[in-house]
């Protein structure tokens, strides 16, 4: 996969900015912050969720000239706490057939397809939704605490799976409240505050 | 005109309050706390049709243009008012009153206009006689309608939060994120009138008819009339939810598609 460069230029959102900081194709960027920081309201800025100052770049394409769906799509943002709609989670998937490797590798079995959504547990919910969005093919996807509600092992094979997306070229924008996680899986970090990111040097 | 074949008198009116009394008694007595509130609600009943009994006669006396236009618009603006004050979470601002009051607007003087110029033809084509109580029945109808389809749109938004942006961020167009609801709150709206369609005739006379009934007019006649009206506010009652469901999800989004909660009005105190 080509992957442009993903840069966020002087973005304000409701509770902070100037957010600035680019990626380079392929890296995986974590953020730290205390509750109530603006992690997340940072992520929806950056999907165009929620009105904001400032300009996302993907390449050469700009986030306001990019047509929001199609943005989304590039730029896939996976909430805490994804949504829902349908009853079944196949429902939810344009194909879950195609993506029996990837349900192996979180630790899911091919036929939860069928499984009634309003009866999976939060860990599942998760990783279905991380796969929903992964299975778009976006360049960029936006992690809000991915393995949040997962056992250890569960969220070693959750993390090494999405290393694999990386490897595969998508560039990986990850928030985290696990200093652990983010020295295993960065690139490069980022301190998230009122006023800016800060970046972390190499340790 | 059919002179009216039983004659009514204010005692007869005070007789028919007599039931209510009975109830207030009874609610003194087992303590419901039921004897003020519709006490008072009788008694604004009959203020307030009593004043619209002279408004009326005036009206239909003088025959003015103006004075009918005048009376148009102050019941097309206490429509618009009392539909928002009914919507739990309405559009904040002006906007909360003027997308209801806009859809209410259209649809009653489109049918208004139409069944004065096309199936009754009174002369002239304003009598008051005719335009003001055929209005007063569409708002009725209008008014609840439009209520219930922005309040059902706006408090599944609220709801469906989470699923709806869910939909969004896979790349979904806002409508389509939005069609299930749009779909939910057109049906709501209009489900009473449905209904009312429905049952009318079997179970329930409608009013209109039965009074007309009461004052001498032959049953034929009657119904003839209470069908054209049915179809009538049937007809502006789903015009108007159209408009105004549409209207309020317009206000729901913006030009990036985003599901814009933050333009709701906060909780009513």
């Amino acid at each position: 996969m080509v992957v442009p460069p993903f840069r966020c230029d002087s973005v304000f959102t409701a509770v902070g900015g100037p957010f600035n900081f680019a990626a380079a194709p392929g890296a995986c960027l974590t953020f730290m912050g205390p509750s109530g920081v603006g992690k997340s309201l940072l992520l929806r800025a950056l999907a165009d969720l929620d009105p904001h100052r400032g300009e996302v770049f993907l390449g050469a394409v700009s986030q306001s000239a990019c047509p929001p769906h199609d943005w989304r799509r590039q730029v896939a943002y996976v909430p805490a706490a994804a949504g829902w709609w349908a009853e079944t989670v196949a429902e939810h998937f344009g194909d879950l057939a195609s993506l029996t490797d990837d349900l192996v590798a979180l630790g899911l079995p091919p036929e939860c397809g069928a499984w009634p959504v309003a009866r999976l547990s939060s860990g599942e919910r998760q990783r279905l939704a991380l796969l929903r969005a992964v299975a778009l093919h976006s360049p960029v996807l936006l992690l809000d605490e991915p393995t949040a509600n997962l056992d250890a092992d569960t969220s070693l094979a959750v993390e090494n799976w999405l290393l694999a997306q990386k490897r595969a070229g998508v560039t990986l924008i990850w928030v985290t409240h696990d200093a652990a996680q983010a020295q295993r899986v960065a690139d490069r970090r980022f301190a998230l505050e009122h006023g800016g990111v800060f970046e972390a040097p190499h340790a | 005109m059919h002179e009216p074949s039983l004659h009514l008198t204010y005692g007869d009116l005070a007789l028919a309050s007599l039931l209510l009394l009975v109830h207030a008694g009874l609610s003194i007595r087992f303590q419901l706390k039921l004897a003020r509130p519709l006490l008072i609600a009788a008694v604004r009943m009959v203020v307030q049709l009593s004043l619209l009994a002279v408004i009326l006669q005036w009206l239909f006396d003088t025959e003015s243009a103006l004075a009918t236009a005048l009376t148009v618009l102050v019941m097309l603006g206490f429509a618009a008012w009392e539909t928002w004050r009914r919507i739990a979470r309405p559009l904040a601002g002006r906007t909360g009153y003027l997308v209801p009051g806009a859809a209410i607007a259209v649809a009653g003087l489109t049918t208004l206009g139409y069944a004065l110029l096309t199936q009754l033809s009174p002369t002239p084509w304003y009598a008051p006689r005719y335009a003001v109580p055929i209005l007063g029945m569409i708002l009725g109808s209008v008014m609840n309608a439009v209520a219930l389809g922005i309040d059902n749109l706006t408090q599944n938004a609220l709801r469906e939060r989470v699923n709806i942006e869910a939909q969004l961020l896979l790349g979904r167009r806002f409508e389509d994120a939005m069609r299930t609801h749009l779909q939910r709150a057109m049906r709501t709206a209009l489900l009473p009138t449905l209904n009312l369609m429905a049952a009318t005739g079997l179970v329930m006379m409608p009013g209109m008819m039965t009074g007309q009934i009461l004052t001498g007019t032959s049953p034929h006649e009657a119904i003839k009339y209470q069908m054209m009206i049915i179809l009538l506010v049937a007809g502006a009652t789903a015009l108007a939810v159209f408009l105004a469901v549409m209207g309020t999800l317009r206000y729901l989004t913006d030009d990036r598609e985003r599901l814009r909660l933050d333009r709701l009005a906060g909780e009513r105190k």
